[in-house]
């Protein structure tokens, strides 16, 4: 490995505290990359010694932006532990709130994060190119990004009584049924978000000519997808099983049980970074890279399952023969999958029986194992706990999005930086760039970051003998 | 006539929670039409549309400024974000969103008690003891208002008068 090095050090936007280091040649050239997440978490340490029952609430602290993702993967792998079949509104309400926060995470990642680069343009001044700088150039698509992630937080709201950390998804269920009034008003506001939607999606599609060099190096290589499908090959977010596609779109393996997950998906550790690198072990490590999230759903599925977004589904798939590969088009996928999931809420919405009154089955501790998955926005979420005869937490695995994809966005990284960053010397929108590659990956940064819009960073620029060629920084 | 109390911190770290914990209670004393309480961790863009829709908006703080336990009351007025980091996102960069964003000028007031401990999940007995007097102005302020019928059913575009917050010392 070279001595000469790019360090972007703090990078924010990873669980708060993230390094990328390029690895120069003598040539000042990138030979090598690597994305060192630097923040120790220790949640599954920490719950041991906790009752199981604690656990939905407990895990739902790991993040502010997405904690009804682990609310639910939590309550599903104690549903198992409790051994009941939870009551069928239950299972309806949580994928409501599942949804929702689909809603209004994708809206955060692609209005309020990416938005700026679109519009105001990756080499455009730093300083403006956040949300501020969207205010001032575009009030119109600031003001959709503010619309459509308040209506995800309200239906969270209205669902489960508070927006962050709501306690509403139990073992065995939900606490309390839906009210009729907060059905019809989430009705009442589904027809606006969806012309946002649409609109967006017309918008983005109009100007993705304009980033065909992101598009083609942004993380652009063959790898295998990972996620849910239900049971007609669907998209599928809160239950399901696991598929596997390749880059061709072939189906590499199906109908997995995602309680097995042992069984196909290794978890490797680099001495350089506390998030995990999980692998597909049929192809062992590092062949076994595969992607999750938005992008990867939308290639394992055989269709989205509503109407507008079926029909958003068949023309992004026309991107690429196979799978599509680039992960510029991480944003693209997100639009559809609003789409999809304001009409799968009101499709929910409208069951008869959604307003029905048993919402929660009741049991003590029963088995000894539980393991809950679901499709968080960014991916598949696997928490995998043991209790003992108590129903104390003696041993919890987790597995999230953002670990999923580490092996991609540290191949990413590199293909970025190979492309747009001169060793010699250094651009800011080079810089940005290699930013905007994780950013597509829409990493479950938002619990840590400070940033709006740009990250807090230094780049230094370093010879062989250690000496400061050139650096920049930028933000706290 | 519509009145927004936004109660923010993080109740997980002691003083700093003092705004959730007063909104909270709030919500529950102060349940009437055209009164609306929120409680967040950090103000955040999208309140905005939230605020937008408000004529007053009272934004309940703790803070490190203020001797523990005092109270200050003081008008807040739109002023554009000086840096773009959402953990320094004020209550007059807020309105300054809601104007740039949605033309409205809603009349705002920042009610803030000082901090002294950001350890656990209880208040130091300073602000504890300081919450009910935060409390009863903060009532005087939406019951003077309400009964004023000021700022109108439309969000204020200009500064009503100075009598208007009389309550505030």
């Amino acid at each position: 490995m070279s001595e000469r090095r790019i360090v972007i050090d703090p990078v924010t936007r990873i669980e708060g505290h993230a390094r990328i280091t390029l690895y120069l040649n003598a040539d000042g050239q990138v030979e090598n990359a690597r994305f060192h997440v630097t923040q120790f978490r220790a949640f599954e340490k920490l719950c041991e010694g906790r009752p199981f029952s604690e656990m939905p609430a407990l895990m739902a602290r790991i993040c502010g932006i997405c904690p009804v993702s682990h609310l639910i993967a939590s309550a599903k792998a104690c549903d198992q532990i409790l051994g009941t079949r939870i009551p069928p509104v239950a299972v309806q309400l949580r994928r409501l709130l599942n949804l929702a926060q689909i809603v209004q995470s994708h809206a955060l990642s692609f209005f309020h994060l990416s938005a700026p680069d679109f519009l105001l343009g990756m080499d455009s001044d730093p300083a403006r190119r956040n949300l501020f700088g969207l205010i001032e150039k575009h009030p119109e698509m600031a003001r959709d990004g503010i619309r459509l992630r308040k209506f995800g937080q309200q239906v969270i709201e209205r669902l489960a009584g508070k927006r962050i950390h709501p306690a509403w998804v139990v073992p065995g269920g939900v606490s309390e049924p839906l009210a009729p009034a907060a059905r019809e008003a989430i009705l009442a506001g589904l027809p606006e978000m969806r012309a946002i939607a649409q609109r967006t999606l017309v918008w983005f599609k109009s100007v993705l000519h304009e980033f065909r060099e992101e598009a083609a190096t942004f993380a652009n290589f063959p790898t295998l997808f990972l996620g849910l499908v239900g049971p007609d090959g669907e998209l599928e977010h809160y239950d399901g099983q696991i598929r596997v596609v390749d880059a061709a779109g072939r189906i590499v393996a199906d109908r997995l049980e995602p309680e097995r997950y042992r069984d196909y998906l290794g978890e490797s550790v680099e001495p350089d970074s506390y998030l995990k690198s999980p692998y597909y072990k049929p192809e062992g490590y590092p062949d076994g890279i595969y992607r999750v999230g938005p992008l990867a759903r939308l290639n394992i599925a055989d269709r989205c399952g509503t109407h507008a977004a079926d029909q958003e589904w068949a023309e992004f798939r026309q991107l690429e023969r196979g799978a599509v590969l680039s992960s510029f088009y991480y944003h693209y996928a997100r639009l559809v999958e609003i789409l999809y999931a304001l009409e799968r809420i009101e499709q929910i919405l409208a069951e008869p029986q959604i307003l029905g009154r048993h919402v929660r089955a009741q049991a003590a501790a029963n088995h000894p194992e539980g393991i809950g998955v679901a499709e968080a926005p960014r991916g598949t979420l696997i928490h995998h706990y043991r209790v003992d005869e108590a129903g104390v937490i003696q041993w919890a695995n987790l597995i999230i999005a953002t670990g999923h994809n580490n092996l991609a966005m540290n191949r990413g990284i590199l293909q970025a930086a190979r492309r747009f960053v001169d060793g010699n010397r250094l651009s800011e929108g080079a810089l940005n760039r290699v930013e905007a590659v994780i950013r597509a990956f829409d990493p479950c940064l938002s619990c840590s970051t400070h940033a709006v819009g740009q990250m807090a960073l230094r780049i230094e620029l370093r010879g062989p003998e250690g000496e400061l060629l050139d650096e920049m920084s930028r933000g706290a | 006539m519509s009145v927004l109390i936004l109660g923010y911190g993080n109740p997980l770290a002691g003083d700093d929670g003092a705004g959730w914990r007063a909104a909270e209670t709030l919500a529950s004393s102060l349940e009437q039409p055209g009164v609306r309480v929120l409680t967040c961790r950090q103000l955040t863009p999208e309140l905005a549309a939230e605020a937008a829709e408000a004529s007053l908006v009272i934004f309940l703080d703790a803070s490190v400024e203020l001797p523990p336990g005092k109270v200050s009351c003081r008008r807040v007025t739109p002023q554009p974000a000086t840096a773009p980091f959402s953990h320094q996102f004020t209550p007059a960069a807020l309105l300054s969103l809601v104007e740039q964003l949605y033309g409205r000028r809603p009349e705002a007031v920042l009610f803030s008690v000082g901090a002294r401990s950001f350890v656990g999940e209880n208040l130091s007995s300073e602000v504890e003891q300081a919450l009910p007097a935060l409390l009863e102005q903060v009532k005087e302020l939406v019951a003077r208002v309400m009964q004023a019928g000021k700022p109108a059913d439309e969000p204020a575009r200009s500064a009503p008068s100075d009598d208007f917050f009389s309550v505030m010392h």
